[in-house]
């Protein structure tokens, strides 16, 4: 009897569509058919734009002409410097703060410490508009805070946004505010999975604080810093927001990133065929930079 | 199997989606307007933005449903990034989504028609040819597609003049109507920040330079579309700012609301610059009513063309619109009725470009705010002299090289004559264009 209806069961299944091994492929189906739509199309039509250039309305295929002439364009490589000061400059001060911050937060001494994990978390969920505008006035020459803290102390006024070493540095104090928390968090999480024996055990050797940190906290860490530089850099490849709103990539092109000179010439100048060039020698730098990051930490 | 057909589903859509856009059926369709205005009926969605979005929904449609009490508008308030993102993202894809009627300015007509030929409605074909001599030439010129069709109909301009500070003028003993020529007004500067200690002028990007160089029927571009910065014109117009800068009658106001916040502050005291200025100085900074006045752009010798143009916007019908006939009888109805210019200007600054509507009494009234002159007819007075010039389709991407040009010039001591010529070489490594030479 048992036997007999396992028998028409499964005939069952297998004389439908729907069978135990079709079932998973339909359940991911829909997923699968937005990831096709928004993920994998795009990707490739992007590509392949990239090799074309639009006159009269009508795009035809021109080879690598976008990518000869972006290796050519001044402010390709303007871009791309300016790109490469902010990740150079930024991502190690943000990463050491950020480390500094998550160790101090991750002490037992400390009161109120879920207080403290928020605010400095709470940047990253901020509004950059509303942050930007905030920022402007703060860094006005002439009536922001900043300036009024600089004159009344005796220091000179600082050109903050017209001023093309000020403006970047600029960028980079927004930056390292909005991100630092973010990047704590994260080291955060990593500190806590430390195992307790290994201070316990370099204690009872005799160990100061300063010893631990660097020959127990650093190492252990050191998959989660990664984790972080990675995602770091990634970040800094793709700002633009923030130079959007803050400098509108000026004063003669300081503050331009190359995300932000990919946006002008896809939506402002409509040349979306060397925009999607732009974005392809994103991937690769972004590429490049990551495979040298995990290279430089296996090699350690 | 099932692995196997979902393989090649996926193909599928991968190659239809790559072979999709490849339709533009050409403007020959017959469209003729009815005689009553009853007759015309049906739904329109418009986009325009800030002002003009007001104007069109405030001024115009009351006035026009009156009219035409049949045909249901929808004005649309849209950012103005977001409306030329929006259509040219229509227009790239066949032109799906887009709008009956939609805002477009002067300088940003030919970098949508140059892409996509066939992407406003040819309004000559439907009519509008009998309005153009109620237009400035420069005005109507810039609407005109190669063949000399109207594709866009003309709304408002940007006559330009030196906005000045009546009272600091006093101050220093200056009398406005002695500055003739650029050297004149330099002159007076000079006088202006030695009394003052300020500035004479403020400047945010490559706009006076654009204006100067217009003003002597010169622009970025000749005719042919080529290159044409370091032109005689371009190179008049630098030794001019050079010269103010050397003075230090010159200051880079950062962005827009810099140069507001300079009028206001009275760390400038003029501004060369369009009658739209008015809307906002009103808005902005009514305390300093009685206080600001206009003269005449000065020439580069003396006699020469006092007049130039920044700005202004037309209405444009996209071609993909399904109701081009009602569309078309709103666009000429919000461009060419001389009450809705006036509502126009006197309830938001909007200077018309219809130049019936300057026979009205409200140019000639004396303006409080602007010294109790006929502000407006000033302006209007400078219209008939504007040259024509040609902004091309590469115009935004020249005019982001050159402003990124000023600034070197003015906050890197780069002299003015090298940021014509470096400006030019990058504009032609940007655009792909030839310079003349």
């Amino acid at each position: 009897m048992d036997d007999v209806t396992k028998k028409v069961q499964t005939n069952q299944y297998k004389s439908g569509f729907i069978t135990p091994k079709t079932a998973p492929y339909i359940f991911i189906l829909p997923a699968l058919l937005l990831f096709l739509a928004f993920t994998v199309y795009p990707i490739i039509a992007s590509f392949l734009l990239s090799f074309q250039t639009r006159s009269g309305g009508v795009y035809t295929f021109s080879g690598f002409d976008n990518y000869v002439r972006l290796f050519t364009d001044p402010i390709f490589y303007k871009a791309l410097g300016n790109t490469f000061i902010i990740l150079i400059v930024q991502v190690p001060i943000m990463l050491f703060l950020a480390l500094l911050l998550a160790v101090f937060l991750n002490s037992k001494l400390l009161n109120m410490r879920g207080f403290y994990r928020v605010s400095f978390f709470t940047p990253a969920v901020t509004s950059l508009v509303a942050a930007s505008i905030i920022f402007i006035l703060l860094l006005n020459t002439d009536y922001g805070l900043i300036n009024y803290i600089l004159t009344s102390i005796g220091l000179e006024k600082i050109n903050w946004l017209t001023n093309g070493f000020w403006a970047k540095a600029s960028l980079i104090i927004v930056t390292t505010w909005r991100w630092t928390g973010y990047n704590m968090v994260i080291l955060l999480a990593g500190l806590q999975n430390i195992p307790n024996d290994l201070y316990e055990a370099a204690s009872i050797d005799g160990a100061s604080p300063i010893h631990k940190f660097f020959h127990i906290t650093i190492p252990q860490l050191k998959p989660v810093l990664l984790f972080c530089f990675v995602l770091s850099t990634i970040g800094t490849f793709q700002l633009f927001d923030e130079p959007y709103n803050l400098t509108s990539g000026g004063p003669n092109n300081a503050t331009l990133t190359i995300t932000y000179y990919l946006y002008n010439q896809g939506f402002n100048f409509f040349d979306f065929g060397y925009a999607s060039a732009i974005a392809y020698v994103i991937v690769v730098f972004i590429a490049i930079l990551s495979w040298l990051q995990f290279k430089v930490v296996k090699d350690d | 199997m099932v692995v196997r057909s979902f393989v090649a589903f996926i193909l599928f859509v991968l190659l239809a989606a790559c072979g999709g856009n490849s339709s533009s059926d050409g403007d020959v369709e017959k469209l003729t307007i009815p005689e009553n205005p009853e007759d015309v009926e049906g739904d329109i969605t418009v986009w325009a933005w800030a002002l003009e979005a007001n104007y069109l929904e405030k001024d115009v449609l009351p006035a026009f449903q009156e009219v035409y009490p049949n045909v249901d508008v929808t004005v649309e308030h849209i950012g103005v990034d977001q409306v030329y993102q929006k259509v040219s993202a229509g227009l790239s894809s066949g032109g799906s989504g887009l709008p009956d009627v939609v805002q477009v300015e002067n300088n940003r007509i030919k970098s949508f028609t140059s892409e996509f030929p066939d992407a406003f409605t040819n309004l000559s074909a439907m009519g509008y040819d009998e309005h153009e001599d109620k237009f400035a030439d420069a005005k109507i010129e810039g609407l005109k597609d190669d063949a000399g069709n109207v594709v866009a109909a003309p709304r408002d301009l940007g006559p330009v003049g030196v906005i000045y500070r009546v009272d600091i003028f006093e101050e220093a003993r200056i009398d406005p109507s002695q500055i003739e020529t650029w050297d004149d007004y330099i002159e007076a500067g000079k006088k202006v920040v030695e009394q003052t200690g300020n500035y004479f002028l403020g400047t945010d990007g490559d706009g006076l330079l654009r204006i100067m160089m217009q003003q002597q029927g010169s622009y970025y571009f000749d005719e042919e579309g080529n290159l044409d910065i370091s032109s005689e014109a371009g190179e008049n117009a630098a030794r001019i700012l050079q010269e103010m800068k050397d003075n230090d009658l010159i200051t880079f106001t950062n962005n827009w609301d810099g140069q507001v916040a300079a009028m206001k502050n009275g760390e400038v005291a003029t501004n060369p610059g369009a009658v739209w200025w008015s809307g906002t100085m009103l808005e902005q900074m009514p305390e300093l009513s009685g206080n600001w006045d206009m003269f005449e752009l000065p020439a580069f010798e003396e006699g020469g063309t006092r007049a130039s143009n920044d700005g202004g916007s037309a209405l444009a019908i996209p071609s993909e619109s399904d109701n081009k006939i009602a569309a078309y009888v709103f666009t000429e109805f919000a461009t060419t009725d001389v009450d809705a210019q006036i509502s126009a200007l006197t309830n938001r600054g909007l200077f018309p470009a219809l130049t019936a509507a300057y026979e009205e009494p409200i140019f000639s009234e004396d303006q409080e705010y602007f010294n109790n002159e006929p502000f407006f007819q000033k302006f209007a007075d400078t219209v008939e002299n504007i040259p024509p010039v040609n902004h091309d389709g590469a115009e935004l991407e020249v005019r982001s090289v050159m402003g990124s040009e000023i600034e070197a010039f003015l906050l890197e001591d780069k002299p003015a004559m090298e940021m014509l010529k470096d400006g030019e070489e990058q504009a032609a490594q940007q655009t792909g264009k030839e310079t003349t030479e």
